[in-house]
């Protein structure tokens, strides 16, 4: 067989592992019995119904909330950042790199031990829960907009603020109407990957929450304590098509495809 | 309008002389070419007229005002780069405007003067497509729009042609070179190739090291260089020593003769290469005492055609040998 | 034929301001948050693992004792080499099977190679518990592997694949190959496509310009995507507290059950900072490896 036909069939049973799960898990929503059957038997909206009572809403809604601002506000602080790192050489620039890394390559349930330590230790126990959970997804998910700010910077055509200055743009004016519309697309970026990662955040999640104020995601893995239930896959496919329909909407948009090696943790 | 004036002024990185000492004045509309080799401190001087760095020392005065601690955006200049720096978000037409809308013009007038302007460089109805929708030869004309329809007091051009291909160069040359003639902007040019610095300048400033070894018109530097770089860098060039002195001769000046010619300067030399340029034919000689030398003799027909091996006579006119002039102080 | 930008925008570009001061109005605001939130942290979890505890509150006493506990009690011993290999087999596998499908990706000339490509990255956009769960329900009693492995004859009653270390394996493998994915491909990209010609060129097979000249230069990429799935799998917690149990316990579910029941705070610190070390050295690792083309 020619290798490149060997090489198609291996890819598609790797895409079958791949997909599989999900493909499963999407079914099995549909399950008229409460049991993981597959391919499912019989055919029912019920567990979908429970999906949307305020019981699974509420941690929805929640994380919803809770990614739009950490994207929001770790974006904006990505920005100062970006160009800092991107674009002044200064005494303890691989110092702050690192540290602006950090969160990254650090597992982040250490980080979400580290924050309930420091909550409790400040006295401010009271903050543990939205407040808490938004200073942790900051934290974690500000690398993501760094990341892809600075990839935009570094790819400006070379000569193009030379030449804005020398058609009259002070400093200001050209950073303005040159460089910013020119990283728009690694800002939204930025902010489409913090929004992603802090939405399907668990490991730090876990040790940030209260009752009544949780992530859906904590809120799953608790149930799965209590073994299957088809309601739990049905908000497991909700869970997956919200960023979906996101980063499908992004990309048509702005494109995303510069980003996509920005995408990967630790890299 | 005004006259550029350069006194004095180097720029160094470290240990690394870029500019080692220029002196140069540029009149009013005139244009000036900064001709030189890679690395010979040309650009550097661009660089350091717009302000895009500072000098290490010396002066630069802008209409008789000394600019040198003046940003570029307060310089009123118009540069046009290598790889021309449009802005890849804004339209042609928006490109041009950009000096404008700095400059705080209203709607009206930058309209008016858009249009003025992509009218001069022949790219009228052009100006609602983007960079990326452009061949390279508009991109240019649309370099050199946006920075003329902000009537600056010094052009600036870094090797704009070099990214063009070589039919579009020679095309461009004039065009430019017209261009600035009608709008008597005072410019200056700098490149590598010394065809163009030839065609389109007033003058031009053979640079050299980060020096200046020679300001002149273009038939000044061709046809009297003051140094041997100078003669070397500019065409082609036979040298000949003569004593002390250095005899330099062109090889459209050298004729080739079976016999003996009466006067003037003459060797015997054996062709060792033919090569056939189309417009003219190139003969590569070696001479009796070794020396090399290159004749060139226009394709018209009637010339006599030399083979390789056939012993002749390389010969010039007295007043075809030109003398290099020994080291100046 | 490389296009020449001009020697000025070279020389000093704007856009690089060589100012040896570090600009305090850009960073000032990010540089609080990280210090205060990320560093003052890790810093309190490093002082809490060389304090004694004693009734689930922190002394001021220093102490080795928590490291030496974690070291000497078989159950967490287990959970070490546990981890390392679950860590090692996930690396192993997802390099495996990463590499084939990367290689596919990046020279693939299908008019779906965009989609292909966001097909294979989608699995990202769902949380790791919702790509654990797909397993769950794939892997237990009643589940998906056992109802077709009964049909089809190959075993007379429910096997328990989890909880296990085995499942947790899957899993793990299951859920970070997009990140393998993704490093190999990078390495890929970056080699020249002239090369297979000029190697078939001189007369080398397919097979013989894959092995000779492709795998050997995409070794970064091989490294760089072992490295980051075996350290992303080290510190997972989700897949292993799913598709694992009290037996099969690894460094991050035991740091949960220190933090959240048992409540012996310097313990678990001191579980944290283990983590974290090997999580630094894998960095220092794969940067040492990889050609990084980062923009940071």
């Amino acid at each position: 067989m020619k290798p490149w036909s060997a090489l198609r069939a291996v890819v598609i049973a790797i895409y079958v592992f791949m997909l599989g799960p999900i493909v499963i898990t999407a079914a099995v929503s549909f399950n008229q019995s409460n049991r993981s059957q597959f391919p499912p038997r019989g055919f029912s909206l019920q567990w979908w119904h429970r999906a949307f009572s305020a019981e699974w809403l509420d941690p929805l809604v929640f994380s919803l909330k809770l990614a739009l601002l950490a994207a929001l506000i770790s974006t904006l602080l990505a920005l100062p950042l970006a160009f800092a790192l991107a674009r002044h050489r200064f005494p303890g620039r691989a110092a702050l790199t690192a540290l602006t890394l950090g969160p990254l390559m650090l597992p982040a349930l250490v980080t979400g031990v580290g924050l309930l330590q420091l909550f409790q230790y400040a006295g401010a126990r009271e903050y543990i829960g939205f407040t808490a959970l938004l200073v942790g997804h900051v934290v974690i998910c500000l690398p993501f907009a760094v990341r892809t700010i600075a990839i935009s910077l570094h790819t400006l055509p070379p000569n193009i603020e030379l030449a804005a200055a020398s058609l009259g743009a002070s400093r200001a004016a050209a950073l303005w109407h040159v460089v910013l519309p020119l990283i728009k697309t690694g800002i939204v970026a930025g902010a489409v990957f913090a929004f992603v990662h802090s939405f399907t955040d668990v490991n730090l999640s876990l040790f940030l929450v209260r009752p009544g104020e949780q992530p859906i995601t904590v809120k799953i893995l608790g149930f799965l304590e209590y073994g299957f239930a088809p309601t739990l896959a049905a908000v497991s496919v909700i869970t997956l098509l919200v960023p979906l329909a996101l980063v499908a909407s992004v990309e048509r948009v702005s494109g995303l495809g510069d980003f996509i090696y920005a995408a990967r943790e630790r890299g | 309008m005004a006259e550029l004036r350069l006194a004095a002024l180097e720029k160094r990185y470290g240990a690394t002389v870029a500019v080692a000492g220029i002196d140069l004045a540029v009149r009013e509309g005139e244009f000036m070419t900064l001709l030189g080799p890679s690395g010979c401190g040309k650009t550097t001087t661009l660089g350091l007229i717009a302000g895009f760095f500072a000098p290490s020392a010396g002066s630069i005065q802008i209409g008789g005002r000394p600019v040198a601690e003046l940003p570029p955006f307060r310089r009123d200049i118009g540069v046009v780069f290598q790889d021309y720096a449009l802005f890849p978000h804004l339209t042609a037409a928006e490109n041009v405007a950009f000096g404008l809308r700095m400059r705080k013009l209203s709607a009206a007038e930058i309209s008016t003067r858009v249009r003025e302007a992509l009218d001069l460089v022949q790219l009228a109805g052009l100006g609602e497509r983007r960079p990326l929708e452009l061949s390279g030869g508009q991109r240019q004309r649309v370099a050199l729009a946006r920075a003329l329809v902000i009537r600056p007091t010094v052009l600036l051009l870094d090797e704009p042609l070099s990214n063009l291909d070589l039919k579009l160069r020679e095309e461009m040359r004039v065009e430019i070179a017209t261009l600035q003639r009608r709008l008597g902007i005072t410019t200056v040019f700098v490149t590598h190739d010394q065809g163009e610095a030839l065609v389109m300048s007033d003058r031009i400033a053979v640079m050299n090291a980060g020096r200046i070894e020679q300001v002149g018109t273009p038939s000044d530097i061709y046809e009297r260089p003051a140094t041997r770089f100078v003669a070397e860098f500019i065409g082609r060039m036979n040298f000949f020593a003569d004593g002390t002195r250095t005899l330099a001769i062109r090889p459209e000046r050298a004729r080739l003769s079976l016999q003996a010619p009466g006067e003037g300067f003459a060797r015997r030399g054996t062709v060792k290469q033919v090569l056939y340029l189309g417009g003219a034919l190139e003969y590569r000689l070696e001479l009796e005492g070794g020396e090399r030398a290159i004749v060139e003799v226009p394709n018209d027909g009637d010339a006599v055609h030399y083979a390789e091996g056939a012993i002749v006579w390389f010969s010039a006119a007295r007043e075809s040998c030109y003398e290099i002039p020994a080291r100046r102080p | 034929m490389a296009r020449d930008h001009g020697v000025i925008g070279s020389a000093a570009p704007a856009a690089a301001r060589q100012s040896e001061r570090l600009p305090w109005l850009l960073v000032a605001a990010p540089l609080a948050v990280l210090l205060l939130f990320f560093a003052l942290p890790n810093a309190l979890l490093l002082s809490a693992s060389v304090l004694k505890s004693e009734a689930q509150q922190l002394t001021n006493e220093l102490t080795l004792e928590n490291y030496s506990f974690l070291f000497t009690r078989p159950l967490y011993i287990w959970a070490f080499l546990r981890t390392f290999i679950v860590g090692i087999s996930v690396g192993v596998i997802d390099v495996v099977l990463g590499y084939p499908l990367a290689y596919f990706l990046v020279r693939t000339r299908s008019r779906w190679k965009g989609l292909l490509i966001a097909l294979a990255l989608a699995p990202l956009l769902a949380s790791v518990v919702v790509r654990t769960y797909g397993w769950y329900i794939i892997l237990n009693r009643f589940g998906v592997a056992n109802d077709l492995l009964l049909g089809l004859g190959l075993i007379n009653e429910r096997v328990a694949f989890m909880p296990s270390t085995g499942a947790i394996i899957v899993g793990l493998a299951h859920a970070l190959l997009p990140y393998t994915v993704l490093t190999i491909m990078g390495s890929l990209q970056g080699i020249n496509p002239n090369l297979e010609l000029a190697a078939m060129s001189l007369g080398a097979s397919r097979a013989r310009t894959f092995f000779d000249v492709v795998l050997p230069l995409s070794f970064p990429g091989i490294a760089g995507g072992f490295i980051l799935a075996f350290s992303i799998a080290i510190s997972a917690y989700a897949t292993p507290a799913i598709l694992g149990g009290p037996a099969t316990q690894v460094m991050a579910t035991a740091i949960y059950g220190f933090m959240t029941q048992l409540l012996d705070w310097s313990i678990g610190a001191a579980l944290a900072v283990i983590l974290v070390v090997c999580a630094v050295a894998l960095a220092y690792a794969a940067a040492r490896l990889g050609a990084r083309q980062g923009a940071l």
